[in-house]
């Protein structure tokens, strides 16, 4: 049966063939999950955090278990933004997806020449600036977390690049609608919300009379983080008028549907593809049935508009 | 090193019934599931098993395989493994697999040594079973003790000497698997020695390999999420072709390394 229902979402210049997208660093560049999903099915793909050279990312362990969550230090392991554009990007030619390139600097300098290097490149349909790096040049403080050094960010990657511009916002700050405000300020054109929250591991040890912590500090993902997710995505809905893609522990079409009725416009599955990796698939065939059971042609049409 | 992997059995996700499930010793069980894609695992593949409220997958070597199934054997050691061992028999399992890169078939003149430590055995038997008839050699398998001694039954019905050693001497040799192990290696002429158990023995067993240049491929275990490469969080540290030590996924360039390529 040929499909007549209209899953499309507008987000400012991006536009998305349906809400469902595969997260940055959960769906590596795209090729490795091609034997679980028709990526063609999906509304877009966010690569694999991108630095300027190769990185080997952090020494083992890298990953922790916790309940209806888990902790990561992976350390932005990647195959650099050259070998992406040259290798990765055309692997993907042959799918319909929006692949959106998700990057990281260490320094307003490594973003600027990130945001250079993807300009123009043949296959993507925009950039996504990770902000949850420490930033070298300002004491190791993350960009995403102070207003001003986060405005002058933006607004350096947007001088930069015509591709539709994505700021995914951290919540490990106060205000995340002040962040959201800066971010717009700066130029940005879809605020994605949230990246993974500042975590801690322990495994106690007793040793030689003592507790003694073995630790894996990250960023806390899956179910877990949904409701701080949830209320990150209605803050910023609040404070400035971008399009939002939500993000955190989505697992379920219910899940979709709390995101989309607090404002998100779209959302990314995380986590949750580690567990069963077609998942983005199904919950695109599931929000199609909600539709359909519904009577509703267009999803726009149900999207809140004041929320 | 390793031989490349033709990615024979395509890794799937379904759901398989459990047909049997039985404990052979303190906190170890066999479970059997129906499942013709498991059953074309390789030995040193794994399947990637939903366990209850577990948030993630737990990954298992793949035991034994018949043509229409393939059992697992584990060892409760937390939560997920907590919890499997209260399936039963009829219940339906969320498994990934077959995954991962399988010890090199063997090749004619060989003599192999496998070395295993406690649950490590699970592999190294589905290697003893798939090539019962043509490994020559013989199966070095190490536990703590007696009640802990499990999946040696494909071992012994194969054509490979077994030596059994536990570190109580309650059954078998007392003492450890690498006690010896070099005079074994020249005594019987060992041309290749296949590991996996804990990281320990493994890294004692590839150095006496190593130093008699002697290959051996080993069979990691790793923290591990997606089991399908794109979480990177299951990574080994190896020496690469360029002489830098760089990160490889369990998941997807192992389970089975090069021990002489790992960085132990």
């Amino acid at each position: 049966m040929v499909t007549t229902r209209d899953l499309s979402v507008q987000l400012g210049p991006l536009r998305l063939a349906n809400p469902i997208t595969l997260a940055s660093g959960t769906c590596g560049y795209g090729t490795e999950l091609a034997s679980f999903l028709d990526l063609s099915r999906l509304g877009g793909l966010f690569t694999k955090g991108l630095t300027s050279q190769p990185r080997e990312g952090n020494a083992p362990e890298r990953i922790a278990e916790t309940a209806s969550g888990m902790i990561n230090r992976i350390g932005l392991q990647n195959v650099g933004v050259e070998a992406f554009r040259a290798d990765k990007l055309p692997a993907l030619a042959g799918t319909s997806v929006p692949v959106i390139a998700n990057i990281a600097g260490a320094t307003l300098d490594e973003y600027a020449f990130l945001a250079e290097c993807l300009d123009g490149a043949k296959g993507l349909s925009g950039l996504e600036l990770n902000v949850s790096c420490p930033n070298v040049d300002h004491g190791g403080l993350e960009f995403g977390t102070e207003p001003r050094v986060l405005e002058r960010l933006v607004r350096e990657v947007r001088e930069r690049t015509a591709l539709p511009l994505v700021v995914k916002l951290t919540p490990n700050v106060t205000d995340i609608g002040e962040l959201a405000r800066a971010a717009e300020a700066g130029g940005a054109d879809v605020l994605s919300a949230i990246n993974t929250v500042t975590a801690l591991a322990v495994r106690p040890r007793f040793e030689g009379g003592k507790l003694v912590a073995e630790r894996i500090a990250g960023g806390l993902s899956g179910p877990a983080i949904k409701p701080v997710a949830l209320r990150a995505v209605a803050s910023v809905r609040k404070a400035c008028a971008l399009p939002i893609i939500g993000i955190g522990g989505i697992s379920c079409l219910e899940d979709v549907l709390e995101f989309l009725a607090v404002g998100a416009s779209a959302v990314q599955i995380g986590t949750a593809t580690f567990i069963e990796p077609g998942l983005a698939m199904r919950l695109v065939a599931e929000l199609e049935a909600w539709m359909a059971e519904r009577g509703v042609a267009r999803l726009a049409d149900v999207l809140p508009e004041e929320v | 090193m390793l031989a490349e992997l033709t990615r024979s059995p395509a890794i799937a996700q379904e759901r398989a019934v459990v047909t049997a499930h039985e404990q052979v010793g303190e906190g170890l069980y066999e479970l059997w599931l129906a499942s013709f894609g498991l059953a074309q695992a390789l030995p040193g593949q794994f399947v990637h098993v939903r366990c209850g409220e577990a948030t993630l997958r737990r990954p298992f070597s793949v035991h034994r395989t018949r043509p229409d199934a393939a059992a697992l054997l584990y060892q409760v050691k937390g939560k997920g493994t907590r919890w499997l061992s209260t399936v039963r028999k009829g219940q339906t399992l969320d498994v990934l697999g077959p995954i991962g890169r399988p010890f090199s078939p063997p090749v004619p003149g060989e003599r192999l040594l496998l070395v295993g430590g406690g649950i490590g055995m699970a592999p190294l038997a589905l290697y003893a079973e798939q090539h019962a008839r043509v490994l020559r050699g013989r199966v070095l398998a190490g536990f703590r003790s007696q009640s802990l001694v499990a999946g040696l039954a494909p071992c012994l019905a194969s054509e490979l000497a077994v030596t059994v050693v536990t570190d109580d001497g309650s059954s078998g040799r007392q003492g450890l698997v690498t006690d010896g192990l070099a005079d074994t290696l020249l005594a019987e002429g060992i041309t290749r020695v296949l590991t996996c158990g804990p990281e320990g023995m493994m890294r004692a067993v590839a150095a006496i390999a190593s130093a008699h240049g002697i290959p051996c491929e080993a069979s990691v275990e790793r923290p591990m999420a997606c089991g399908i490469g794109v979480c990177l969080g299951c990574v080994v540290p190896v020496h690469g072709a360029d002489g830098r030590v760089h990160y490889e996924r369990a998941c997807q360039e192992g389970p089975v390394f090069d021990a002489r390529e790992v960085v132990w």
